[in-house]
């Protein structure tokens, strides 16, 4: 699977721990708030029940993202089912990627794109604030139940595009109230770790779509300026900018900008003549 | 409508929606992403089922100019379209109260101010309707439409190559067929998803030979390397496929784009030059500089005048 920056949410431990144990991931003894596990690509945070308690998770974990634009977000986690029927009809054990999501306390709807190129069943979620019974006197929609997806959409969505957002969703009762075994959760949950690293894998190549005429070369080098000449963050933006138009415009690849990398620049006022040099140079190719 | 669609696409996910502004305008949606996979909309538009037509657009001379939105978005992919600025969504909305909007142009044929011309309506105006055509069949309903009123003068613009979906249809004056036009290099380039120029001129042309009133637009005619020899081409191969005669009229504009869009577009993508040119900022818009505006359509017009009548000319400076 590749994962550059892949965030996944799940509520209870029982449902991170066979992701732990397949993606190798380990604690990260400095986040004391959460629970939070990670590789160098995947970070885990197990949230706790209900959807505040995700959408604190959720925030926790991308707020420090400096670039959430390749990030993809993801709640796992198993999930009650109501009537579901026809090509949507279920057995425990069945896994289904959310395309509406419904929070049944606010009357709110929440649509992730369904773009990903993967073969998986949908279906419609709501997010209730309390363990669901069948015998309770309340009617959910049809379709798949929990409590924590509206509360980790609305967080998810604070920091990236419907696009880079997905929920996955294990059946495991038909809203019958009572104490899951940890195990059997986990077995539930590990059963479709191949389907998800095929959908992660399909977020990502999303993700990565390429729309920029600048390399992550280009954009290397032209860090590697900015850093030498000490430029400002507007200048830097001008910078990139007079890059694209130069690519774009001569169909070349840049010019040659490696002697700024170690020039010798004494303030702020040396930096700007350089910049304006490489301005013009680049406009002018 | 709405069942029909159903029924066409049945082996697709249904995903019910209250209102459609909850899907189409939620925040931080890639507009591009979302073109290489979009969703079918159907929904109902509960308001302005007319707009009064903008400053941007070839009027004619007529004075009881509007446009509708029976679709918003379209199949097409140009890199110059300034959809990718104005929608937050590439996916395709559909109205399926086409009665509605019916009712409006009705009303508006009676209410317009120069009783003395007709009311010019513009169907597919921000999408491309005829290209949409085999899956929502509205310029065949407007078309009809259009028969049956007499004071009513509807262009349908396209870049599709469909006429075929429309061709047993009775001819009506009252509906300009309107084909959009560029050079090959430009096409092939620049207008992702568009059929390439020869099989909409042939369209165009069996549309002609037929009697329809045809409108070619060259608009926007974007300045390319050698764009002069490019246009010329492009002009003398249109007249060899379509006799003069049977073309109504042409119009010429420049690039030009609503400069909060080009910043929008910008923001998403970075890969198409047609974005990164040297415009010059007038006003709201943004397009190719004060001295070479008039220079391009004063050219293009030129070339149009060895087969058209000026008066059958308008150009959008």
């Amino acid at each position: 699977m590749s994962s550059f920056g892949t965030y996944i949410v799940t509520a209870l431990q029982a449902e991170a721990r066979p992701l732990i144990s397949h993606f190798g991931l380990k604690q990260d003894t400095t986040c004391h708030a959460l629970r939070v596990y990670r590789s160098d690509r995947i970070t885990l945070v197990v949230s706790g029940t209900g959807k505040v308690k995700s959408a604190i998770a959720t925030t926790g974990v991308l707020q420090p993202v400096a670039e959430t634009s390749r990030a993809i977000v993801l709640n796992l986690g198993i999930s009650g089912a109501s009537n579901l029927k026809g090509d949507q009809a279920c057995e425990i054990g069945d896994g289904f990627l959310v395309n509406r999501l419904f929070d049944y306390s606010s009357g709110r709807s929440y649509y992730p794109d369904m773009l990903a190129r993967c073969e998986c069943p949908e279906a419609m979620l709501t997010t209730v604030d309390r363990p669901l019974d069948s015998k309770d006197d309340i009617s959910v929609p049809d379709g798949l139940v929990d409590m924590e997806g509206s509360g980790f959409f609305e967080a998810a969505a604070t920091f990236c595009g419907p696009h880079q957002i997905a929920l996955y969703k294990v059946v495991s009762d038909f809203l019958q109230v009572e104490k899951l075994d940890k195990e059997w959760v986990s077995d539930l949950i590990s059963a479709h770790i191949p389907r998800l690293e095929s959908i992660c894998d399909s977020y990502q190549a999303i993700v990565h779509e390429e729309y920029d005429v600048l390399s992550d070369e280009d954009r290397n080098l032209l860090r590697r300026v900015r850093d030498n000449l000490r430029l400002t963050v507007s200048q830097f933006k001008i910078l990139t900018e007079s890059a694209r138009f130069c690519k774009l415009e001569s169909g070349n690849p840049l010019p040659d900008l490696s002697p700024y990398f170690t020039v010798s620049v004494s303030g702020k006022h040396e930096g700007k003549q350089h910049f304006e040099r490489i301005r013009e140079r680049l406009l002018a190719s | 409508m709405a069942k029909s669609l159903l029924k066409r696409f049945s082996q697709s996910t249904v995903v019910s929606v209250a209102n459609y502004k909850s899907i189409f305008a939620r925040p931080r949606q890639h507009f591009q992403t979302q073109k290489q996979s979009s969703n079918l909309i159907l929904a109902v538009k509960k308001e302005n089922h007319l707009y009064p037509g903008s400053g941007q657009v070839q009027g004619f001379g007529l004075e009881n100019f509007f446009y509708n939105t029976l679709t918003l978005n379209c199949v097409y992919n140009c890199d110059y379209c300034y959809l990718q600025g104005m929608y937050p969504s590439a996916n395709q909305v559909v109205f399926v109260n086409s009665i509605d909007f019916l009712d409006a142009a009705r009303s508006a044929i009676s209410a317009r101010t120069n009783k003395a011309q007709p009311l010019y309506l513009c169907i597919s105006y921000d999408t491309d309707l005829l290209a949409f055509e085999n899956v929502v069949p509205y310029c065949r309903e407007w078309i009809t439409f259009a028969s049956e009123q007499t004071d009513l003068l509807l262009e349908i613009r396209t870049k599709s190559a469909s006429y075929r979906s429309i061709s047993d249809l009775p001819v009506t004056d009252r509906v300009i067929l309107a084909w959009t036009l560029s050079p090959e290099i430009v096409a092939s380039k620049y207008e992702r998803g568009a059929p390439p120029v020869h099989r909409r001129l042939e369209s165009a042309a069996s549309a002609a030979k037929k009697g329809w009133p045809v409108r070619l637009c060259f608009d926007p005619v974007i300045t390319v390397p050698d764009w002069k020899s490019h246009y010329q081409k492009l002009i003398e191969t249109t007249f060899d496929a379509i006799p003069c005669r049977s073309v109504r009229d042409a119009t010429v504009g420049v690039f030009r784009m609503n400069a909060h869009y080009l910043d929008r577009i910008r923001k998403q993508r970075q890969n198409s030059d047609i974005l990164y040119s040297r415009y010059e900022k007038e006003g709201e818009n943004v397009s190719y500089s004060k001295e070479q505006r008039p220079e391009i359509t004063s050219y293009i017009r030129d070339l149009l005048t060895r087969h058209l009548p000026p008066e059958r000319i308008e150009v959008w400076t």
